[in-house]
């Protein structure tokens, strides 16, 4: 006897509504291997529109490999190709955001607690923040030649204004009822900023790091690509120009899995850290 | 700490940032002068050669079609990402299936692709208008998706109670509520597009700002490469100016709500 | 008697929860005539939202039927409008007070719509504030926003869901008389859910008490007591005290088990 009142849309959404209403402690293991079989049915979704295409042949088909091919060139060359791609690529990636973030930090709280440090480089930081990071790769190339030192350069440039602006909002964000409660009970100012405003700022840290990551990432693969510094960038290039295509295609996939996995890493990174602090934020970049 | 107004007004610390703007500048050009390092070259020369750039023959040949190339991947990776992310993630059902490939997309730099695309769609405009389209719209479709996703359901029942069909609660409701998160998502497009721009005209091509600026380079004509960098600077801050009064206007209404401090 | 508006008959509404399912709503009937101030009350958690949001459409039945001017209706009830209980929620913080209000009037040229608007806008003493945004105005003003957009509808049939729950004691009292002089000037037709017995009987011309969950109507009391209401002399005739024990009585308020346990038992 039951009307089916609600229909289409409108009844997925109904229907959700007193989901809302019961709050299931329930079984939250089977909704997440539901979440993910259903993941894993998207990826395979994907893949076949892949080959479609392919059999389409709006394209070349040499051009445009299918996934077996692509996947049996990544596995064949992954020892003597792929790997030491993904190394080269990860120590620029490594060494750039192990020197940024800290001098993120550092710049960050200084400005952030000074409010003339503040004003003095707000109109600097304006015009340098704009300009392209890949841009300044021949100035790199100039000053330091095609090496590591080149991609650190521009990791470094790049990376600093997300971690930078992330940490001053915070650092200027903090509670005032919170400063007070350091004043009342005594603590000097390197102890407050110790104890008090560094803390407050991790979470704003956590996401700008993640930020600087996946633009550490895009920056070293970018400048291996016009410049032929070691990594997967060139590699893209060179199995490109061998006219290896498939390879080409797996170091290109490989390096989205790389940024996956980064950004992926994160952000439970962030989760475990920080859980309180999740849903409150914004991105800062 | 910084809670409290300046002394001085506003004017002061303005005042004070373009001071110090202007020393290091200074400092830039004195240094360069004397110390005449050959990757240093002073800034009147940089100057100069940017105003070369946009005043000469390269302003119709290659600034002027690189911001256009730019400008038109945006907005059609813009476009292409609220018009699939807000309907997905409205539609609660299939948000499970897409997400591991939209955030593989996402997480791929999009400058990894250009290669390939050389290879498929040729050496032209589209193609490099194609690869900027693609860098900038993963981040607006998985925020408009998020966006669509966390709209108050309460808002929806007010929709569906005044009579409107799902399109419509779609483009005046859902749309509409998840705006602050996708201009979160189009600033970050903003900056990928601009970076996609740059590469796409370093690699495999003979024309535009990225290609002046590293023809320039590898002519060792040093002054020229910087002017074309100081000119990337100024489009690059101009479309952020531009970027930030539209996003005010647009997102006036939240402001308010939030007291300012969320958001961009 | 004037006709029936609405009929409720037999409503069945259940949820899936971990292990099995919940009733909610058993067998329940209600009918709400034309013009009528219909109030419903019952213990906390025993569905009267959700009777709300089946009622309106909402939400899909398990049984039961539901009939506007006799006729059987599936999905949204048409004619309809809900005010919520988290009003600050339900007014789009991106249009102002007057879009807010004009929001459900498709179908009518711009200047009717705003006229129906400065109309509706003036009814609840808010015309001056057509241009402001949610966000600038008191929950008071807020939910009276919503009371407008819902007169500015013509709707013949409104709900509304616990509307002052949330609102201090001063502001509800101003309400309660927007709400008392508007249902009186447009000859509405409302259901109200409350738990407030005293707002209740003070509003309305007939209270029904339901019962724990699964919730059916245990009583139905016909509040003869003499309109216009007035928030002080009314609450002081005997009728209102009786009326009020009544309910008390019902909802088992009055004895002792409610501090005991946190939660009145009733039949």
């Amino acid at each position: 006897m039951a009307d089916r009142a609600a229909s289409g849309w409108a009844g997925a959404f109904a229907r959700r509504a007193p989901a809302r209403a019961r709050r299931p402690l329930g079984p939250a293991t089977s909704t997440r291997v539901v979440r993910t079989l259903k993941g894993l049915a998207g990826i395979a979704i994907a893949i076949a529109i892949w080959e479609l295409i392919r059999a389409l042949g709006v394209v070349p088909s040499a051009y445009v490999p299918g996934v077996g091919s692509i996947l049996s060139a990544g596995v064949e060359d992954f020892g003597s190709q792929l790997a030491p791609a993904i190394g080269e690529t990860l120590k620029a990636w490594a060494v750039g955001l192990a020197i940024t973030v800290p001098a993120g930090l550092v710049l960050g709280v200084a400005v952030g607690l000074s409010r003339w440090a503040d004003a003095a480089l707000r109109v600097t930081v304006e015009f340098l923040r704009p300009v392209p990071s890949v841009a300044l790769i021949p100035i790199a190339v100039l000053v330091f030649g095609v090496s590591l030192r080149m991609q650190l350069l521009l990791i470094v440039y790049a990376c600093l204004w997300p971690v930078f602006f992330n940490v001053r909002f915070a650092v200027q964000g903090v509670d005032p009822l919170l400063l007070d409660t350091a004043r009342v009970a005594g603590l000097s100012r390197l102890a407050t900023i110790r104890r008090v405003v560094l803390p407050s700022t991790l979470p704003a840290l956590f996401t700008g790091l993640r930020i600087a990551s996946s633009i550490a990432l895009v920056l070293a693969v970018s400048a291996e690509l016009i410049t032929g510094a070691p990594g997967l960038g060139k590699l893209i290039v060179d199995a490109q120009g061998a006219m290896q295509i498939p390879l080409s295609y797996a170091a290109v996939f490989v390096t989205g899995i790389v940024g996956f996995l980064l950004n992926a890493a994160f952000t439970a990174l962030d989760r475990r850290a920080l859980p309180w602090t999740v849903a409150a934020r914004g991105e800062r970049a | 700490m910084s809670a409290v107004r300046l002394r001085g007004g506003k004017v002061a610390p303005a005042l004070l940032g373009w001071v110090v703007a202007a020393l290091l500048l200074l400092l830039w050009q004195l240094y360069a002068e004397s110390a005449q390092e050959l990757y240093l070259p002073t800034f009147t020369d940089s100057a100069g050669a940017a105003w070369d750039l946009l005043t000469g023959a390269t302003l119709t040949s290659d600034v002027l079609p690189s911001v256009g190339r730019f400008a038109l991947g945006y907005v059609v990776g813009c476009a292409v990402g609220v018009a699939v992310g807000t309907p997905l993630g409205y539609l609660r059902p299939l948000e499970p299936w897409v997400r591991p490939v939209l955030e593989f997309l996402r997480a791929l730099p999009a400058t990894a692709i250009l290669p390939l695309a050389l290879l498929v769609l040729g050496a032209n405009g589209g193609m490099r208008v194609a690869v900027i389209a693609f860098g900038a719209c993963w981040p607006v479709l998985l925020n408009a998706l998020d966006g669509a996703r966390h709209v108050d359901p309460v808002l929806v029942e007010t929709g569906r109670v005044s009579g409107l069909g799902r399109f419509a609660i779609l483009r005046r409701i859902v749309l509409p509520a998840s705006l602050p998160q996708i201009f979160a998502g189009l600033r970050i497009a903003l900056g990928i597009a601009l970076i996609v721009m740059v590469l796409s005209e370093m690699y495999g091509a003979s024309s535009g700002l990225g290609f002046e600026i590293l023809n320039a380079q590898r002519r060792f004509m040093v002054p020229e490469t910087y002017g074309g960098v100081l000119v990337l600077g100024l489009v690059g801050w101009s479309v952020s100016v531009l970027f930030t009064r539209v996003e005010r206007r647009a997102l006036a209404w939240h402001i308010g709500r939030t007291g300012g401090r969320s958001g961009a | 008697m004037p006709d029936e508006i609405i009929r409720v008959e037999g409503l069945r509404k259940a949820f899936a929860v971990r292990d099995g399912e919940t009733l909610a709503i058993d067998d329940l009937t209600i009918g709400l005539r034309q013009g009528e101030f219909l109030s419903v009350v019952g213990p906390s958690g025993c569905g009267k939202t959700t009777l709300l949001r089946c009622i309106a459409g909402l939400l899909e039945r398990d049984g039961g039927d539901v009939r506007y001017r006799g006729e059987r209706v599936r999905g949204v009830l048409p004619g309809l409008q809900l005010v919520f209980q988290e009003f600050n929620r339900s007014l789009f913080p991106w249009l102002t007070v007057e879009r807010n209000v004009r929001f459900p009037l498709h179908g009518l040229s711009r200047a009717e719509a705003a006229e129906r608007a400065r109309h509706a806008l003036a009814l609840v003493h808010l015309e001056t504030f057509a241009g402001h945004y949610p966000w600038q105005l008191s929950g008071g003003m807020q939910q009276r926003v919503a009371l407008a957009r819902a007169i500015a509808a013509r709707a013949e049939l409104v709900l509304m869901d616990e509307p002052f729950a949330s609102v201090d004691a001063q502001t509800r009292i101003a309400l309660e008389r927007v709400l008392l002089d508007v249902w009186r000037e447009l000859g509405l037709s409302i259901l109200f859910v409350t738990h407030d017995i005293e707002e209740a009987i003070l509003l309305s011309d007939r209270v029904l008490v339901l019962s724990q969950r699964p919730s059916r109507v245990i009583a139905e009391l016909d509040v003869d007591l003499p309109r216009p209401r007035d928030q002080l002399k009314t609450k002081e005739l005997p009728r209102f005290q009786d009326l009020r024990e009544e309910i008390f009585a019902l909802l088992g308020l009055d004895r002792d088990e409610l501090l005991a346990t946190g939660s009145p038992a009733t039949t």
